[in-house]
Protein backbone atom coordinates (compact mmCIF):
# COMPACT_ATOMS: atom_id res chain seq x y z
CA UNK A 1 0.00 0.00 0.00
CA UNK A 2 2.90 2.27 1.27
CA UNK A 3 4.62 1.27 -2.16
CA UNK A 4 1.83 2.02 -4.38
CA UNK A 5 1.33 5.59 -2.79
CA UNK A 6 5.11 6.52 -3.12
CA UNK A 7 4.38 5.74 -6.84
CA UNK A 8 1.63 7.29 -7.89
CA UNK A 9 3.43 10.49 -5.37
CA UNK A 10 6.16 10.27 -7.78
CA UNK A 11 4.05 10.20 -10.76
CA UNK A 12 2.31 13.46 -9.95
CA UNK A 13 5.54 14.98 -9.30
CA UNK A 14 7.04 13.68 -12.36
CA UNK A 15 3.95 14.83 -14.54
CA UNK A 16 3.73 18.26 -12.75
CA UNK A 17 7.14 19.15 -12.92
CA UNK A 18 6.58 18.08 -17.20
CA UNK A 19 3.28 20.28 -16.96
CA UNK A 20 5.72 23.53 -15.48
CA UNK A 21 8.48 23.58 -18.53
CA UNK A 22 5.22 22.92 -21.18
CA UNK A 23 3.69 25.90 -19.79
CA UNK A 24 7.04 27.68 -19.41
CA UNK A 25 7.98 27.00 -23.05
CA UNK A 26 3.95 27.81 -24.10
CA UNK A 27 4.40 31.24 -22.49
CA UNK A 28 7.85 32.17 -24.56
CA UNK A 29 6.93 30.35 -27.75
CA UNK A 30 2.99 31.33 -28.13
CA UNK A 31 3.87 35.35 -29.22
CA UNK A 32 6.20 34.35 -31.54
CA UNK A 33 3.72 31.67 -33.52
CA UNK A 34 1.20 33.99 -33.33
CA UNK A 35 3.18 36.97 -34.99
CA UNK A 36 4.21 34.57 -37.39
CA UNK A 37 0.95 33.67 -38.13
CA UNK A 38 0.14 36.81 -38.88
CA UNK A 39 3.11 37.90 -40.87
CA UNK A 40 2.44 34.63 -43.14
CA UNK A 41 -1.36 35.53 -43.63
CA UNK A 42 -0.28 38.86 -44.75
CA UNK A 43 2.36 37.29 -47.18
CA UNK A 44 -0.32 35.28 -49.20
CA UNK A 45 -2.20 37.75 -49.49
CA UNK A 46 0.21 39.94 -51.17
CA UNK A 47 0.89 37.69 -53.38
CA UNK A 48 -2.90 38.63 -55.11
CA UNK A 49 -2.30 42.41 -54.24
CA UNK A 50 1.04 43.37 -54.05
CA UNK A 51 0.23 46.58 -52.19
CA UNK A 52 -2.87 45.88 -50.72
CA UNK A 53 -4.03 46.48 -46.89
CA UNK A 54 -5.81 43.71 -46.20
CA UNK A 55 -8.84 43.72 -43.09
CA UNK A 56 -10.72 40.42 -42.41
CA UNK A 57 -14.40 40.73 -43.30
CA UNK A 58 -17.83 39.14 -42.52
CA UNK A 59 -21.30 39.53 -43.17
CA UNK A 60 -21.75 36.57 -45.53
CA UNK A 61 -23.54 33.42 -45.32
CA UNK A 62 -21.38 31.44 -43.16
CA UNK A 63 -20.70 27.91 -45.78
CA UNK A 64 -18.29 24.80 -45.71
CA UNK A 65 -16.54 26.53 -48.72
CA UNK A 66 -15.24 29.79 -47.79
CA UNK A 67 -12.54 30.12 -44.98
CA UNK A 68 -12.39 33.45 -44.47
CA UNK A 69 -12.86 36.94 -46.98
CA UNK A 70 -10.93 39.89 -46.56
CA UNK A 71 -11.57 43.40 -48.05
CA UNK A 72 -8.56 44.91 -49.74
CA UNK A 73 -8.90 48.51 -49.08
CA UNK A 74 -10.00 51.01 -52.26
CA UNK A 75 -9.04 47.63 -54.80
CA UNK A 76 -11.72 44.81 -54.29
CA UNK A 77 -11.77 41.91 -52.12
CA UNK A 78 -10.07 38.33 -51.87
CA UNK A 79 -11.80 35.32 -50.76
CA UNK A 80 -10.14 32.15 -49.26
CA UNK A 81 -12.22 28.98 -50.35
CA UNK A 82 -11.95 25.06 -49.66
CA UNK A 83 -13.31 22.04 -51.00
CA UNK A 84 -12.19 18.27 -51.78
CA UNK A 85 -11.25 17.11 -55.75
CA UNK A 86 -10.02 13.90 -56.23
CA UNK A 87 -7.36 13.90 -53.52
CA UNK A 88 -9.61 13.15 -50.21
CA UNK A 89 -7.21 13.38 -47.68
CA UNK A 90 -5.60 16.55 -48.81
CA UNK A 91 -8.81 19.41 -49.43
CA UNK A 92 -8.27 22.35 -52.40
CA UNK A 93 -7.60 25.19 -50.59
CA UNK A 94 -7.32 28.54 -53.03
CA UNK A 95 -7.49 32.75 -52.89
CA UNK A 96 -9.80 34.02 -55.44
CA UNK A 97 -9.18 37.62 -56.40
CA UNK A 98 -12.12 40.11 -56.75
CA UNK A 99 -12.43 43.90 -57.76
CA UNK A 100 -14.70 46.53 -56.37
CA UNK A 101 -17.45 45.22 -58.96
CA UNK A 102 -17.59 41.86 -57.86
CA UNK A 103 -15.32 40.53 -61.30
CA UNK A 104 -12.76 37.85 -60.25
CA UNK A 105 -9.59 39.18 -61.15
CA UNK A 106 -7.61 35.50 -60.41
CA UNK A 107 -7.42 31.99 -58.53
CA UNK A 108 -3.89 30.96 -56.45
CA UNK A 109 -4.04 27.87 -54.85
CA UNK A 110 -2.57 27.66 -51.67
CA UNK A 111 -2.71 23.62 -51.05
CA UNK A 112 -3.49 21.03 -54.14
CA UNK A 113 -2.37 17.71 -54.15
CA UNK A 114 -4.28 16.88 -57.39
CA UNK A 115 -3.39 14.01 -59.47
CA UNK A 116 -0.55 15.57 -61.24
CA UNK A 117 -0.75 15.89 -65.07
CA UNK A 118 -4.47 15.46 -64.82
CA UNK A 119 -6.25 17.29 -61.95
CA UNK A 120 -2.94 19.70 -61.10
CA UNK A 121 -3.14 21.39 -64.61
CA UNK A 122 -6.41 23.33 -63.33
CA UNK A 123 -3.94 25.19 -61.54
CA UNK A 124 -1.16 25.99 -64.23
CA UNK A 125 -1.49 29.53 -65.31
CA UNK A 126 -2.08 28.59 -68.66
CA UNK A 127 -5.42 27.14 -67.92
CA UNK A 128 -6.13 28.69 -64.91
CA UNK A 129 -5.69 32.42 -65.84
CA UNK A 130 -8.33 32.49 -68.69
CA UNK A 131 -10.81 30.02 -66.73
CA UNK A 132 -10.89 32.06 -63.40
CA UNK A 133 -9.97 35.26 -63.95
CA UNK A 134 -12.40 38.15 -65.52
CA UNK A 135 -15.74 36.24 -64.97
CA UNK A 136 -18.67 38.11 -63.04
CA UNK A 137 -20.39 35.12 -62.14
CA UNK A 138 -19.95 31.26 -61.68
CA UNK A 139 -21.67 29.87 -64.48
CA UNK A 140 -18.70 31.69 -66.61
CA UNK A 141 -15.86 29.73 -64.94
CA UNK A 142 -14.61 27.15 -67.46
CA UNK A 143 -14.08 23.54 -67.21
CA UNK A 144 -11.00 21.24 -67.63
CA UNK A 145 -12.14 18.36 -69.70
CA UNK A 146 -10.25 15.13 -68.15
CA UNK A 147 -10.18 16.77 -64.63
CA UNK A 148 -13.85 17.10 -63.95
CA UNK A 149 -13.45 15.99 -60.59
CA UNK A 150 -10.81 19.02 -59.52
CA UNK A 151 -13.03 21.07 -61.57
CA UNK A 152 -16.20 20.37 -59.73
CA UNK A 153 -14.09 21.50 -56.53
CA UNK A 154 -13.19 24.42 -57.85
CA UNK A 155 -16.48 25.49 -59.40
CA UNK A 156 -18.13 24.90 -56.21
CA UNK A 157 -15.68 27.06 -54.81
CA UNK A 158 -15.75 29.90 -57.25
CA UNK A 159 -19.73 29.52 -56.48
CA UNK A 160 -19.67 29.94 -52.99
CA UNK A 161 -16.91 33.17 -53.38
CA UNK A 162 -19.19 35.28 -56.22
CA UNK A 163 -22.37 34.98 -53.86
CA UNK A 164 -19.79 35.76 -50.49
CA UNK A 165 -18.59 38.95 -52.65
CA UNK A 166 -21.83 40.28 -53.26
CA UNK A 167 -23.40 40.21 -50.15
CA UNK A 168 -20.36 41.76 -48.19
CA UNK A 169 -20.11 44.34 -51.61
CA UNK B 1 31.96 4.58 -25.71
CA UNK B 2 32.71 4.61 -29.25
CA UNK B 3 31.52 1.27 -29.94
CA UNK B 4 28.04 2.79 -28.53
CA UNK B 5 28.35 5.75 -30.96
CA UNK B 6 28.97 3.92 -33.82
CA UNK B 7 26.66 0.47 -33.39
CA UNK B 8 24.06 3.32 -34.29
CA UNK B 9 25.01 3.47 -37.94
CA UNK B 10 25.69 0.32 -39.05
CA UNK B 11 25.00 -2.76 -37.09
CA UNK B 12 22.30 -1.55 -34.93
CA UNK B 13 21.23 1.07 -37.17
CA UNK B 14 17.81 1.65 -35.46
CA UNK B 15 15.97 1.80 -38.74
CA UNK B 16 17.72 0.11 -41.28
CA UNK B 17 18.44 -3.72 -39.37
CA UNK B 18 16.11 -3.18 -35.57
CA UNK B 19 13.05 -2.04 -37.91
CA UNK B 20 12.41 0.88 -35.51
CA UNK B 21 11.17 3.65 -35.93
CA UNK B 22 9.55 2.87 -39.58
CA UNK B 23 6.39 5.12 -39.99
CA UNK B 24 8.09 8.62 -39.40
CA UNK B 25 11.08 7.40 -41.19
CA UNK B 26 9.10 6.73 -44.47
CA UNK B 27 6.56 9.24 -44.28
CA UNK B 28 8.66 12.30 -43.75
CA UNK B 29 11.63 10.87 -46.11
CA UNK B 30 9.79 12.48 -49.10
CA UNK B 31 12.45 15.55 -48.95
CA UNK B 32 16.19 16.12 -47.81
CA UNK B 33 14.73 19.22 -45.94
CA UNK B 34 11.97 16.94 -43.86
CA UNK B 35 14.57 14.29 -43.87
CA UNK B 36 17.05 15.93 -41.95
CA UNK B 37 14.88 18.32 -39.40
CA UNK B 38 12.69 15.18 -38.39
CA UNK B 39 16.38 13.73 -37.88
CA UNK B 40 17.84 16.35 -35.69
CA UNK B 41 14.29 16.81 -33.67
CA UNK B 42 14.29 13.08 -32.72
CA UNK B 43 17.96 13.13 -31.69
CA UNK B 44 17.42 16.29 -29.60
CA UNK B 45 14.70 14.07 -27.99
CA UNK B 46 16.56 11.39 -27.57
CA UNK B 47 19.69 12.80 -25.83
CA UNK B 48 17.40 14.47 -23.50
CA UNK B 49 15.04 11.51 -22.46
CA UNK B 50 18.20 9.29 -22.06
CA UNK B 51 19.66 11.57 -19.82
CA UNK B 52 16.80 12.55 -18.17
CA UNK B 53 15.65 9.11 -17.47
CA UNK B 54 19.46 7.89 -16.48
CA UNK B 55 19.34 10.57 -13.57
CA UNK B 56 15.84 9.33 -12.55
CA UNK B 57 16.83 5.79 -13.08
CA UNK B 58 17.20 5.03 -9.12
CA UNK B 59 13.95 6.83 -8.16
CA UNK B 60 11.88 5.68 -10.26
CA UNK B 61 9.98 3.21 -8.92
CA UNK B 62 9.84 0.05 -10.99
CA UNK B 63 5.84 -0.66 -11.71
CA UNK B 64 5.20 2.88 -12.89
CA UNK B 65 8.47 3.10 -15.01
CA UNK B 66 7.14 3.01 -18.43
CA UNK B 67 4.33 6.07 -17.65
CA UNK B 68 7.25 8.19 -16.11
CA UNK B 69 9.25 7.68 -19.21
CA UNK B 70 5.98 8.21 -21.22
CA UNK B 71 5.36 11.49 -19.10
CA UNK B 72 9.16 12.56 -19.90
CA UNK B 73 8.89 11.74 -23.58
CA UNK B 74 5.74 13.63 -24.25
CA UNK B 75 7.03 16.79 -22.53
CA UNK B 76 10.25 16.75 -24.88
CA UNK B 77 8.10 16.17 -28.00
CA UNK B 78 5.75 19.19 -27.29
CA UNK B 79 8.53 21.48 -26.55
CA UNK B 80 10.53 20.56 -29.25
CA UNK B 81 7.25 20.85 -31.31
CA UNK B 82 6.77 24.35 -29.78
CA UNK B 83 9.93 25.43 -30.82
CA UNK B 84 10.03 24.11 -34.30
CA UNK B 85 6.66 26.20 -34.96
CA UNK B 86 7.92 29.43 -33.58
CA UNK B 87 11.57 29.26 -35.02
CA UNK B 88 11.02 27.62 -38.35
CA UNK B 89 7.57 27.63 -39.35
CA UNK B 90 8.03 26.20 -42.65
CA UNK B 91 9.43 22.85 -40.87
CA UNK B 92 6.78 22.86 -38.93
CA UNK B 93 3.87 23.18 -42.04
CA UNK B 94 5.76 20.30 -43.84
CA UNK B 95 6.28 17.50 -40.81
CA UNK B 96 2.88 18.23 -39.63
CA UNK B 97 1.33 15.57 -37.39
CA UNK B 98 4.59 12.99 -37.44
CA UNK B 99 5.99 15.73 -35.71
CA UNK B 100 3.69 15.41 -32.11
CA UNK B 101 4.41 11.24 -33.69
CA UNK B 102 7.60 11.49 -32.27
CA UNK B 103 6.07 10.80 -29.03
CA UNK B 104 4.84 7.11 -30.28
CA UNK B 105 8.41 6.40 -31.86
CA UNK B 106 9.81 3.04 -30.62
CA UNK B 107 13.22 3.96 -30.56
CA UNK B 108 12.85 6.72 -28.09
CA UNK B 109 10.81 4.28 -25.69
CA UNK B 110 13.11 1.69 -26.68
CA UNK B 111 16.62 3.21 -25.76
CA UNK B 112 15.12 4.28 -22.17
CA UNK B 113 13.88 1.29 -21.47
CA UNK B 114 17.26 -1.10 -22.69
CA UNK B 115 19.85 1.75 -22.26
CA UNK B 116 19.32 4.90 -20.13
CA UNK B 117 17.48 2.91 -17.05
CA UNK B 118 20.76 0.66 -16.80
CA UNK B 119 23.89 3.01 -17.77
CA UNK B 120 25.11 6.44 -16.43
CA UNK B 121 24.18 9.77 -17.68
CA UNK B 122 27.36 10.20 -19.75
CA UNK B 123 27.17 6.99 -21.99
CA UNK B 124 23.26 7.17 -21.84
CA UNK B 125 23.65 10.67 -23.90
CA UNK B 126 26.23 9.12 -25.90
CA UNK B 127 23.67 6.54 -26.86
CA UNK B 128 21.09 8.68 -27.47
CA UNK B 129 23.42 10.63 -29.95
CA UNK B 130 24.28 7.99 -31.76
CA UNK B 131 21.06 6.11 -32.27
CA UNK B 132 19.86 9.52 -33.03
CA UNK B 133 22.35 10.29 -35.64
CA UNK B 134 21.77 6.63 -36.72
CA UNK B 135 18.07 7.52 -37.53
CA UNK B 136 19.07 10.48 -38.81
CA UNK B 137 21.65 8.88 -41.64
CA UNK B 138 18.48 6.48 -42.50
CA UNK B 139 16.10 9.10 -43.05
CA UNK B 140 18.74 11.22 -45.15
CA UNK B 141 19.55 8.39 -46.83
CA UNK B 142 15.94 7.26 -48.34
CA UNK B 143 15.03 10.62 -49.11
CA UNK B 144 17.53 11.09 -51.05
CA UNK B 145 16.60 8.54 -53.43
CA UNK B 146 13.41 9.27 -53.51
CA UNK B 147 13.57 13.16 -53.75
CA UNK B 148 16.10 12.64 -56.58
CA UNK B 149 13.67 9.98 -58.36
CA UNK B 150 10.46 12.21 -57.93
CA UNK B 151 11.75 15.33 -58.94
CA UNK B 152 14.87 14.95 -60.78
CA UNK B 153 17.30 17.11 -58.19
CA UNK B 154 18.10 17.74 -54.83
CA UNK B 155 17.30 20.48 -52.41
CA UNK B 156 18.28 21.65 -49.57
CA UNK B 157 16.87 25.20 -47.80
CA UNK B 158 17.63 26.91 -44.41
CA UNK B 159 15.04 25.48 -41.98
CA UNK B 160 14.82 28.52 -40.07
CA UNK B 161 14.24 30.63 -43.51
CA UNK B 162 12.29 28.91 -45.80
CA UNK B 163 13.24 31.27 -48.68
CA UNK B 164 17.03 30.89 -48.41
CA UNK B 165 18.03 27.73 -50.16
CA UNK B 166 21.74 26.50 -48.70
CA UNK B 167 22.44 23.79 -52.13
CA UNK B 168 20.57 21.98 -54.07
CA UNK B 169 21.01 20.75 -58.12
CA UNK B 170 18.01 19.48 -60.29
CA UNK B 171 19.15 17.73 -64.03
CA UNK B 172 17.58 19.00 -66.58
CA UNK B 173 18.05 16.03 -68.85
CA UNK B 174 15.79 14.64 -66.54
CA UNK B 175 12.85 16.66 -66.14
CA UNK B 176 10.78 14.70 -68.49
CA UNK B 177 11.64 11.13 -66.70
CA UNK B 178 10.65 11.80 -63.07
CA UNK B 179 9.35 9.20 -60.87
CA UNK B 180 6.23 11.07 -59.04
CA UNK B 181 5.27 7.89 -57.53
CA UNK B 182 8.17 8.05 -55.02
CA UNK B 183 7.55 10.53 -53.19
CA UNK B 184 4.35 8.30 -52.71
CA UNK B 185 3.58 5.40 -50.65
CA UNK B 186 5.02 3.41 -53.38
CA UNK B 187 8.24 4.87 -53.74
CA UNK B 188 8.94 4.74 -49.71
CA UNK B 189 7.96 0.72 -48.89
CA UNK B 190 10.10 0.03 -52.09
CA UNK B 191 13.24 2.51 -51.33
CA UNK B 192 12.94 1.22 -48.08
CA UNK B 193 12.94 -2.49 -48.61
CA UNK B 194 16.48 -2.13 -51.17
CA UNK B 195 18.01 -0.43 -48.50
CA UNK B 196 16.63 -2.64 -46.14
CA UNK B 197 18.20 -5.85 -48.27
CA UNK B 198 21.19 -4.01 -48.24
CA UNK B 199 22.09 -3.37 -44.71
CA UNK B 200 20.96 -7.05 -44.07
CA UNK B 201 23.81 -8.35 -46.70
CA UNK B 202 26.27 -5.93 -44.80
CA UNK B 203 25.31 -7.90 -42.12
CA UNK B 204 25.52 -11.09 -43.13
CA UNK B 205 29.38 -10.14 -44.76
CA UNK B 206 30.27 -9.05 -41.57
CA UNK B 207 29.59 -11.94 -39.47
CA UNK B 208 30.63 -14.54 -42.05
CA UNK B 209 34.14 -12.69 -41.81
CA UNK B 210 34.38 -12.88 -37.79
CA UNK B 211 33.47 -16.23 -38.33
CA UNK B 212 36.55 -17.48 -40.45
CA UNK B 213 38.62 -15.11 -38.30
CA UNK B 214 37.51 -17.50 -35.23
CA UNK B 215 38.22 -20.33 -37.34
CA UNK B 216 42.06 -19.28 -38.13
CA UNK C 1 -18.38 14.87 -47.21
CA UNK C 2 -21.44 12.70 -45.84
CA UNK C 3 -20.37 9.81 -43.13
CA UNK C 4 -20.71 7.31 -45.66
CA UNK C 5 -17.87 8.35 -47.64
CA UNK C 6 -15.85 9.57 -45.19
CA UNK C 7 -15.71 6.33 -43.33
CA UNK C 8 -15.33 4.32 -46.74
CA UNK C 9 -12.18 6.92 -47.47
CA UNK C 10 -10.77 6.21 -44.53
CA UNK C 11 -11.14 2.60 -44.89
CA UNK C 12 -9.82 2.39 -48.79
CA UNK C 13 -8.18 5.64 -49.96
CA UNK C 14 -6.46 7.28 -47.15
CA UNK C 15 -5.99 3.98 -45.49
CA UNK C 16 -3.39 4.67 -42.53
CA UNK C 17 -1.13 1.94 -43.56
CA UNK C 18 -0.46 2.10 -46.81
CA UNK C 19 -0.67 6.30 -47.54
CA UNK C 20 -0.32 7.02 -44.16
CA UNK C 21 2.58 4.81 -42.99
CA UNK C 22 1.39 4.42 -39.56
CA UNK C 23 0.93 1.45 -37.53
CA UNK C 24 3.84 -0.33 -38.95
CA UNK C 25 5.50 -1.67 -36.65
CA UNK C 26 2.75 -4.40 -35.27
CA UNK C 27 2.04 -4.28 -39.20
CA UNK C 28 5.24 -6.08 -39.89
CA UNK C 29 5.27 -8.16 -36.65
CA UNK C 30 2.26 -9.27 -36.15
CA UNK C 31 0.86 -10.01 -39.44
CA UNK C 32 2.83 -13.37 -39.83
CA UNK C 33 0.00 -15.41 -39.21
CA UNK C 34 -3.58 -14.52 -39.94
CA UNK C 35 -5.08 -15.20 -36.60
CA UNK C 36 -3.34 -13.48 -34.68
CA UNK C 37 -3.93 -10.09 -37.64
CA UNK C 38 -7.33 -10.34 -36.61
CA UNK C 39 -6.76 -10.44 -32.61
CA UNK C 40 -4.17 -7.13 -32.82
CA UNK C 41 -7.42 -5.32 -35.48
CA UNK C 42 -9.71 -6.03 -33.23
CA UNK C 43 -7.70 -4.82 -30.09
CA UNK C 44 -6.58 -1.87 -31.87
CA UNK C 45 -10.39 -1.32 -32.94
CA UNK C 46 -11.34 -1.10 -29.27
CA UNK C 47 -8.47 0.68 -28.42
CA UNK C 48 -8.92 3.47 -31.40
CA UNK C 49 -12.54 3.99 -30.33
CA UNK C 50 -12.53 4.18 -26.41
CA UNK C 51 -9.55 6.23 -26.66
CA UNK C 52 -10.66 8.69 -29.37
CA UNK C 53 -13.86 8.84 -27.07
CA UNK C 54 -12.15 9.79 -24.10
CA UNK C 55 -9.52 12.24 -25.41
CA UNK C 56 -12.15 13.71 -27.22
CA UNK C 57 -14.60 14.30 -24.31
CA UNK C 58 -10.82 15.59 -22.20
CA UNK C 59 -9.97 17.86 -24.90
CA UNK C 60 -13.94 19.65 -24.88
CA UNK C 61 -15.15 19.53 -21.42
CA UNK C 62 -11.29 19.77 -19.92
CA UNK C 63 -8.62 21.91 -21.75
CA UNK C 64 -10.12 23.92 -24.13
CA UNK C 65 -12.48 25.66 -21.26
CA UNK C 66 -8.92 25.96 -19.42
CA UNK C 67 -7.11 27.36 -22.10
CA UNK C 68 -4.95 24.24 -22.01
CA UNK C 69 -4.71 23.43 -24.93
CA UNK C 70 -0.48 22.88 -25.44
CA UNK C 71 -1.28 20.20 -23.03
CA UNK C 72 -2.60 18.39 -25.73
CA UNK C 73 -0.11 15.85 -26.69
CA UNK C 74 0.81 14.68 -22.81
CA UNK C 75 -2.69 13.65 -21.97
CA UNK C 76 -3.87 11.97 -24.94
CA UNK C 77 -0.43 9.65 -24.68
CA UNK C 78 -1.32 9.23 -20.69
CA UNK C 79 -5.24 8.29 -21.60
CA UNK C 80 -4.25 6.08 -24.30
CA UNK C 81 -1.70 4.22 -22.37
CA UNK C 82 -3.77 3.35 -19.49
CA UNK C 83 -6.28 2.59 -21.32
CA UNK C 84 -4.30 -0.15 -23.62
CA UNK C 85 -3.28 -0.92 -19.29
CA UNK C 86 -7.05 -1.51 -18.91
CA UNK C 87 -7.52 -3.51 -22.05
CA UNK C 88 -4.66 -5.88 -21.39
CA UNK C 89 -5.96 -7.11 -17.90
CA UNK C 90 -9.81 -7.20 -19.46
CA UNK C 91 -7.89 -9.52 -22.45
CA UNK C 92 -5.81 -11.50 -19.73
CA UNK C 93 -8.86 -12.18 -18.04
CA UNK C 94 -10.78 -13.24 -20.14
CA UNK C 95 -9.28 -14.67 -23.22
CA UNK C 96 -5.64 -16.75 -22.32
CA UNK C 97 -5.65 -17.79 -26.07
CA UNK C 98 -6.12 -14.40 -27.42
CA UNK C 99 -3.80 -13.33 -24.40
CA UNK C 100 -0.70 -15.72 -25.56
CA UNK C 101 -1.53 -14.68 -29.32
CA UNK C 102 -0.73 -11.01 -28.59
CA UNK C 103 1.70 -11.43 -26.54
CA UNK C 104 3.75 -8.62 -26.26
CA UNK C 105 2.49 -6.76 -28.91
CA UNK C 106 -0.69 -5.83 -26.69
CA UNK C 107 1.84 -3.34 -24.77
CA UNK C 108 3.11 -2.32 -27.82
CA UNK C 109 -0.30 -0.53 -28.92
CA UNK C 110 0.80 2.11 -26.65
CA UNK C 111 3.37 3.36 -29.35
CA UNK C 112 1.29 2.11 -31.71
CA UNK C 113 0.69 5.45 -33.90
CA UNK C 114 -2.33 4.76 -34.84
CA UNK C 115 -4.43 5.27 -31.90
CA UNK C 116 -2.36 8.36 -30.87
CA UNK C 117 -2.89 10.21 -34.67
CA UNK C 118 -6.73 9.36 -34.52
CA UNK C 119 -6.87 11.05 -31.37
CA UNK C 120 -5.07 13.91 -32.84
CA UNK C 121 -7.01 13.78 -36.20
CA UNK C 122 -10.01 14.11 -34.63
CA UNK C 123 -8.81 17.55 -32.88
CA UNK C 124 -7.35 19.16 -35.92
CA UNK C 125 -9.96 18.33 -37.85
CA UNK C 126 -12.24 19.71 -35.68
CA UNK C 127 -15.26 16.82 -36.31
CA UNK C 128 -18.22 16.89 -34.17
CA UNK C 129 -18.98 14.16 -31.84
CA UNK C 130 -20.40 11.59 -34.47
CA UNK C 131 -17.94 12.31 -37.12
CA UNK C 132 -15.23 11.35 -34.49
CA UNK C 133 -17.05 8.30 -33.53
CA UNK C 134 -17.45 7.31 -37.38
CA UNK C 135 -13.80 7.94 -38.06
CA UNK C 136 -12.33 6.37 -35.07
CA UNK C 137 -14.15 3.20 -36.11
CA UNK C 138 -13.68 3.62 -40.28
CA UNK C 139 -9.39 4.18 -39.92
CA UNK C 140 -8.65 0.81 -37.39
CA UNK C 141 -10.82 -1.31 -39.56
CA UNK C 142 -9.03 -0.12 -42.61
CA UNK C 143 -6.37 -0.70 -40.45
CA UNK C 144 -7.34 -4.29 -39.63
CA UNK C 145 -8.57 -5.12 -43.71
CA UNK C 146 -4.98 -3.94 -44.50
CA UNK C 147 -3.43 -6.65 -41.62
CA UNK C 148 -5.04 -9.32 -42.75
CA UNK C 149 -5.05 -8.79 -46.14
CA UNK C 150 -1.43 -8.85 -45.60
CA UNK C 151 -1.10 -11.52 -43.05
CA UNK C 152 -2.36 -13.70 -45.80
CA UNK C 153 0.39 -12.72 -48.25
CA UNK C 154 3.32 -13.04 -45.96
CA UNK C 155 1.91 -16.89 -44.98
CA UNK C 156 2.87 -17.69 -48.42
CA UNK C 157 5.83 -15.25 -48.85
CA UNK C 158 7.68 -16.84 -45.35
CA UNK C 159 7.41 -20.35 -47.91
CA UNK C 160 8.89 -18.88 -50.93
CA UNK C 161 12.23 -18.84 -52.40
CA UNK C 162 14.04 -15.40 -51.55
CA UNK C 163 17.30 -14.39 -51.89
CA UNK C 164 18.77 -14.34 -48.37
CA UNK C 165 19.07 -11.01 -47.60
CA UNK C 166 15.57 -10.08 -49.12
CA UNK C 167 14.57 -12.87 -46.51
CA UNK C 168 11.98 -11.59 -43.50
CA UNK C 169 11.47 -7.68 -43.53
CA UNK C 170 12.56 -6.19 -46.94
CA UNK C 171 10.45 -8.89 -49.24
CA UNK C 172 7.46 -7.94 -46.94
CA UNK C 173 7.97 -4.14 -47.92
CA UNK C 174 8.47 -5.14 -51.51
CA UNK C 175 4.60 -6.61 -50.90
CA UNK C 176 3.25 -3.88 -49.32
CA UNK C 177 4.77 -0.91 -51.79
CA UNK C 178 3.06 -3.34 -54.39
CA UNK C 179 -0.05 -4.01 -52.23
CA UNK C 180 0.08 0.35 -51.58
CA UNK C 181 0.26 0.61 -55.31
CA UNK C 182 -2.89 -1.36 -55.67
CA UNK C 183 -4.59 0.46 -53.22
CA UNK C 184 -4.08 3.85 -55.02
CA UNK C 185 -6.44 2.34 -57.68
CA UNK C 186 -8.96 3.20 -55.31
CA UNK C 187 -8.41 6.63 -55.06
CA UNK C 188 -11.22 9.17 -56.54
CA UNK C 189 -14.46 6.45 -55.65
CA UNK C 190 -16.05 8.45 -53.19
Amino acid sequence: MKKMIISVLFLAFVSAIAGAAITFFNDMTAPIIAVNAEREEQATLRKMYPDGEFTEISGYTESEEILAVYEVKGQGYIVKGTATGYNTSTPIIVLVGFDQNGVSTGMLPLQQQETSGYGSRCFETEFSVPAYSGKSSAEEVDMLSGASRTSEALKKIMEAAFTAVQEVR
Amino acid sequence: MWQNFKNGFIKENPVFSLFLGMCSALAVSTTLNNAIGMGVCVTIVLVFSNVIISLLRKMIPDEIRIPVYIVVIASLVTIVEMLVHAYAPALYQSLGVFLSLVVVNCIILGRAEAFASKNGVGSSAVDGLGMGLGYTFALVLISLVREFLATGGIKFANPFNSEQILFGFSIDALKGFTIPLMSGPVGAFLTFACFAAFFAMLKDKAAQKEKEAQKK
Amino acid sequence: MNLLSLALAAILINNVVLTKYLGLCPFFGVSKSSKSAVGMGLAVTFVIFGASMITYFLYYVILVPNKMEYMRLITFILVIASFVQFVEMFIKKFSASLYKALGIYLPLITTNCVVLYVAQDNITQKYDLLTTAVNSLAVPIGYMLVLVLFSCMRERLDSSATPKSWKGNPIALVAAALMALAFSGLAGIV
